[in-house]
C-alpha cells in the first residue's frame, strides 16, 4: 500500500517535469520569431504607423518643418476627383487581373494535367514570365505596343493598315495594363491550380463516371468543391498583387495620359515625389490600405467557407 | 545547447537591427587614409555623363587622397533627392538644377568666399544668391534654352527660324505640307511630362512676362494673377494638334527617341535642348541641329533665351568633408576644366575667364544681344507647379482637360503651394 501510495507523487513529479520541459522548449522556439518579428516591425508597421501620422500634416516630402492639420488631407481626398479615377483603375487592375489570371491559369492547369510528353515544357514556358521583373516585362510590352517601331504597329503596316496608339488612348490602355499583369503572373495561378488538382483523388472521377455524369457536372461537383484552398489562395494573392500594382504600369503608361492610367500606388508615388504633396500621399496610402485590406479578408472569408473535406 | 540557440538567435536579430539602421555618415567617409566625397549630378545623357566622369577621374589622379564616388540618378534625380533632404543626409556634393534658393537653400553651404565669385556672370549672380548674400551652388555651366530645330531641314523647305508664334505656327504648317506628312513638324517626348512642361514653362514667359503690356510678374508674386491669361498657351497647344502638327504618338513618345528621329530627319522643331545637337550629330553627321531664342507672343515683343542655372554643384553644408568638396569645386573653375565641362555639355560656361566653344555658338552669335529670361516657374511659381503644368499637358492633349480647366488646375495648384 505504501508502494500504491509513492506511484502517484512519481507520476505527478514525471507530468511536472514533462511540462516544465515543454514549456521552456516551447519559449526558447518563441526566441526563433524574433528576427522575422524585428523585420516586420522596422519595415512594415513602423513605416505604416508613422504614414498614418503624417496624412494628419502639411509636408512636402522634403522639408524638415511641417504643421499638422488635422482631417484637411482627408477631406480633400473625398472631395478629389482624380481619387475616384485612381480607385477605380485600381480595382479595374485588381479585379480584372484576378478574373483573368484565374481563368486562364485553371485553363491551363486542366490542359497540363495529363501525361503529355510537352508538359514539362509548356508548364515552365507558361512560368517564365513570372521571373521577370515586373519593370521589365511592362517595358517588353510597352515596346509592342509602341507607336512608333512598336512590333504592332509594324504589323499593321506589312498589311497597309493605319498604326495605332494604344498606349496614348486613356479608354483602352488600363486593358493593356490589365492583360501585361495577368500575361506576367498567370503561370503561377497555374502551378497552384496544378498542384491542387494532381492533390484531387482519382476515385471521384471513377465513381462519377460509373453514374454517368458529364464532364461539366465532373468538373463542377467534384473538381471546383475540392480545388477550393487553391481558388482561395490564387484569388487572394491575385487581387493583393493587382491592387498593389506599381511597375508595369510606370513602364507602359507613367500613369498617364494625365492621370488616366494611374493605379492608387502610382498616384501616391506621384503626389510624394512630383508634386511635394507627401501628406496628401500618406493619406491616399491609407485609403489603399483600407482597401487592400477589406477586399482581400472579404475574398479570404468567402472562398474559405467554400472549401468543402475531401 | 540550447543557450546556444538562443544566443545565436539574439545576435542575429541585433546584427539584423543594426544593419536596418544604415550608416548615419552617409555624407562620404575615410577610404584607405584618404576622404571619400559623395557626389550626385543631374546629368541625363551618356554624353553630358561622360564628361563629368572625366573630369572626376582627372582631379582624382590630381588629388590621390581624395576619391569621389559619382552617381547620376538621371530621371530619379528629384525622387532621390527629395528622399535625401527628408532624411537630412545630402551628398557632399550634389547638383541644385534650378532650385539652388528655393528648394535646397537650407541644405547648400555658402561659397561666395570662394576664389572663383569674382570671375561669376553677372547673369547667375542673382541666380544663385539670397538676399542675405549666400551663394548657393556652383554653376557648371548655364542655360540658354529656345527650341531646337532640324537646320538642314528648314534649309531645304526654304523655311526662316520663326521670330513669333504666329511666324513659327506658320512654319509648322509649310513642314506639314513640303512633307506632305512624313516630317514631324514639332515633336514632343511626351511619356515624360516635363515635355509639356518645357513648352508652357518657356512661352509663358513671352506670354506674360517679357511684353511691357502684358507683363504679370508682379500679380504671379503677389498671388493675383488672373489664370485667364494663361489659357492662350493650351489653346495653341491643342491646335497644333487638331492641326496634326504634333507627333502622333505625342502622349507615349520617349524623350530618347528625340535625337534619334532628328538624325533620320523625321522631325522639324522640338523641345529638347543641351547636347541634344551632339547627339544627332553623332548619330548622322549630315543632319545639322540649330537652336532659336523663344519666339515673341505679343506684337513688337522680341524673342527671349530661357536662362539660369542647369548643372551646378552645392556643397551640403552638413557634409564631414567641405574642405575636400571645396576643393573639388575649386578644380572645377579651372579655365580649362571649365571649358571641357561646358564644351562637352554644349552650354555656355558660367565664367568671364573662360572661352568655350560648343555646338550652338553660331546660333548664339547669331542672337548675340538677344535678352535672358529666367525659367518662368523657377521664379514666378511655387516650388512643385512643374508637374501640373506637364501633366496638364498630358491631360489636354488626351482629350480629358479643355483649355481653360488647364487654368483651373494650374491656378489650383499655384493657390496649394503658394500655401506650403
Amino acid at each position: 500500500m505504501a508502494e500504491l501510495t509513492k506511484a502517484p507523487e512519481k507520476t505527478s513529479m514525471k507530468t511536472k517535469s514533462a511540462k516544465w520541459k515543454r514549456s521552456r522548449r516551447e519559449s526558447s522556439l518563441w526566441w526563433m520569431y524574433l528576427p522575422s518579428v524585428l523585420i516586420v516591425v522596422l519595415f512594415i508597421v513602423y513605416p505604416f504607423l508613422d504614414g498614418i501620422r503624417i496624412s494628419f500634416t502639411n509636408w512636402n516630402g522634403f522639408s524638415q518643418t511641417y504643421d499638422y492639420i488635422g482631417l484637411d488631407q482627408y477631406k480633400r481626398m473625398f472631395a478629389d476627383p482624380d481619387t475616384w479615377l485612381v480607385v477605380k483603375n485600381t480595382l479595374l487592375y485588381g479585379i480584372g487581373s484576378t478574373i483573368l489570371q484565374n481563368i486562364a491559369g485553371l485553363g491551363y492547369a486542366l490542359l497540363l494535367n495529363h501525361n503529355l510528353k510537352v508538359r514539362s515544357f509548356t508548364r515552365t514556358i507558361i512560368y517564365l514570365p513570372v521571373i521577370i521583373s515586373p519593370l521589365i516585362m511592362g517595358y517588353i510590352w510597352y515596346f509592342f505596343f509602341a507607336f512608333q517601331g512598336g512590333a504592332l504597329n509594324d504589323i499593321f503596316l506589312l498589311f497597309g493598315k493605319e498604326p495605332i496608339n494604344a498606349l496614348g488612348n486613356p479608354a483602352v490602355n488600363p486593358y493593356i495594363i490589365v492583360f501585361v499583369n495577368t500575361f506576367q503572373f498567370v503561370g503561377i495561378a497555374m502551378i497552384i491550380y496544378l498542384a491542387g488538382l494532381q492533390s484531387i483523388s482519382k476515385d471521384y472521377y471513377e465513381a462519377a463516371n460509373i453514374d454517368g455524369a458529364t464532364g461539366w457536372q465532373k468538373f463542377k461537383n467534384i473538381t471546383i468543391p475540392l480545388l477550393m484552398p487553391s481558388i482561395t489562395i490564387n484569388m487572394v494573392l491575385n487581387i493583393i498583387g493587382g491592387l498593389k500594382l506599381f511597375d508595369v504600369i510606370v513602364a507602359l503608361t507613367n500613369g498617364g495620359p494625365g492621370n488616366a492610367s494611374q493605379s492608387m500606388s502610382t498616384f501616391m508615388y506621384n503626389l510624394y515625389f512630383s508634386r511635394q504633396d507627401a501628406g496628401y500621399a500618406a493619406t491616399q496610402g491609407v485609403l489603399m490600405a483600407i482597401i487592400i485590406l477589406v477586399i482581400s479578408m472579404a475574398a479570404l472569408v468567402y472562398f474559405k467557407r467554400k472549401e468543402v473535406e475531401a | 545547447m540550447k543557450k546556444r540557440v538562443t544566443l545565436s538567435v539574439l545576435s542575429l536579430s541585433a546584427v539584423m537591427a543594426l544593419s536596418a539602421c544604415g550608416n548615419n555618415s552617409a555624407d562620404g567617409g575615410e577610404s584607405g587614409g584618404g576622404v571619400k566625397l559623395t557626389m550626385m549630378s543631374t546629368a541625363t545623357t551618356k554624353a553630358d555623363q561622360q564628361i563629368y566622369k572625366e573630369i572626376v577621374a582627372d582631379f582624382e589622379k590630381a588629388n590621390p587622397e581624395i576619391d569621389i564616388e559619382d552617381t547620376y540618378p538621371g530621371d530619379g534625380y528629384e525622387d532621390l533627392a527629395r528622399v535625401k533632404m527628408a532624411a537630412d543626409d545630402m551628398p557632399d556634393l550634389f547638383d541644385t538644377h534650378g532650385w539652388a534658393k528655393s528648394r535646397y537653400g537650407e541644405y547648400t553651404e555658402d561659397l561666395s568666399d570662394m576664389d572663383w565669385v569674382k570671375n561669376l556672370d553677372e547673369a547667375m549672380k542673382p541666380i544663385l544668391t539670397d538676399d542675405k548674400g549666400k551663394l548657393h551652388a556652383y554653376p557648371v555651366n548655364q542655360a540658354l534654352d529656345g527650341m531646337s530645330y532640324n537646320k538642314t531641314l528648314l534649309d531645304e523647305y526654304g523655311i526662316k527660324p520663326p521670330k513669333t508664334f504666329d511666324e513659327l505656327m506658320a512654319a509648322l504648317e509649310e513642314v506639314k505640307k513640303k512633307s506632305k506628312g512624313e516630317v514631324v513638324p514639332f515633336w514632343l517626348g511626351g511619356s515624360d511630362k516635363s515635355q509639356f512642361g518645357q513648352y508652357f514653362d518657356e512661352f509663358a514667359t513671352t506670354l506674360l512676362i517679357t511684353d511691357k503690356e502684358n507683363s504679370h510678374g508682379e500679380a504671379l508674386l503677389d498671388g493675383s494673377f488672373d489664370w485667364s491669361n494663361y489659357t492662350y498657351l493650351p489653346e495653341k497647344l491643342k491646335e497644333m494638334n487638331d492641326k496634326g502638327l504634333l507627333n502622333k504618338d505625342v502622349l507615349t513618345a520617349q524623350v530618347t527617341q528625340g535625337a534619334e528621329l532628328m538624325a533620320q530627319n523625321k522631325i522639324a522643331f522640338t523641345m529638347l535642348n543641351g547636347s541634344v545637337g551632339r547627339e544627332v550629330s553623332e548619330l548622322n553627321p549630315e543632319v545639322q541641329v540649330g537652336t532659336i531664342p523663344v519666339p515673341a507672343i505679343h506684337e513688337g515683343d522680341s524673342p527671349s533665351w530661357i536662362g539660369g542655372e542647369r548643372h551646378t554643384f552645392a556643397v551640403s553644408k552638413n557634409s564631414e568633408h567641405k574642405e575636400e568638396a571645396k576643393q573639388f569645386i575649386e578644380y572645377l573653375t579651372q579655365p580649362e576644366v571649365a571649358k571641357k565641362l561646358a564644351e562637352g555639355t554644349s552650354l555656355p560656361d558660367a565664367l568671364t575667364n573662360v572661352e568655350a566653344d560648343n555646338y550652338f555658338a553660331e546660333f548664339y552669335k547669331e542672337y548675340e544681344g538677344t535678352q535672358i529670361q529666367p525659367y518662368f516657374d523657377r521664379v514666378y511659381l511655387p516650388s512643385g507647379m512643374w508637374d501640373p503644368m506637364g501633366a496638364t499637358g498630358q491631360e489636354l492633349i488626351a482629350g480629358t482637360m479643355k483649355p481653360d480647366e488647364v487654368s483651373e488646375k494650374m491656378e489650383q495648384e499655384y493657390k496649394r503651394l503658394r500655401a506650403e
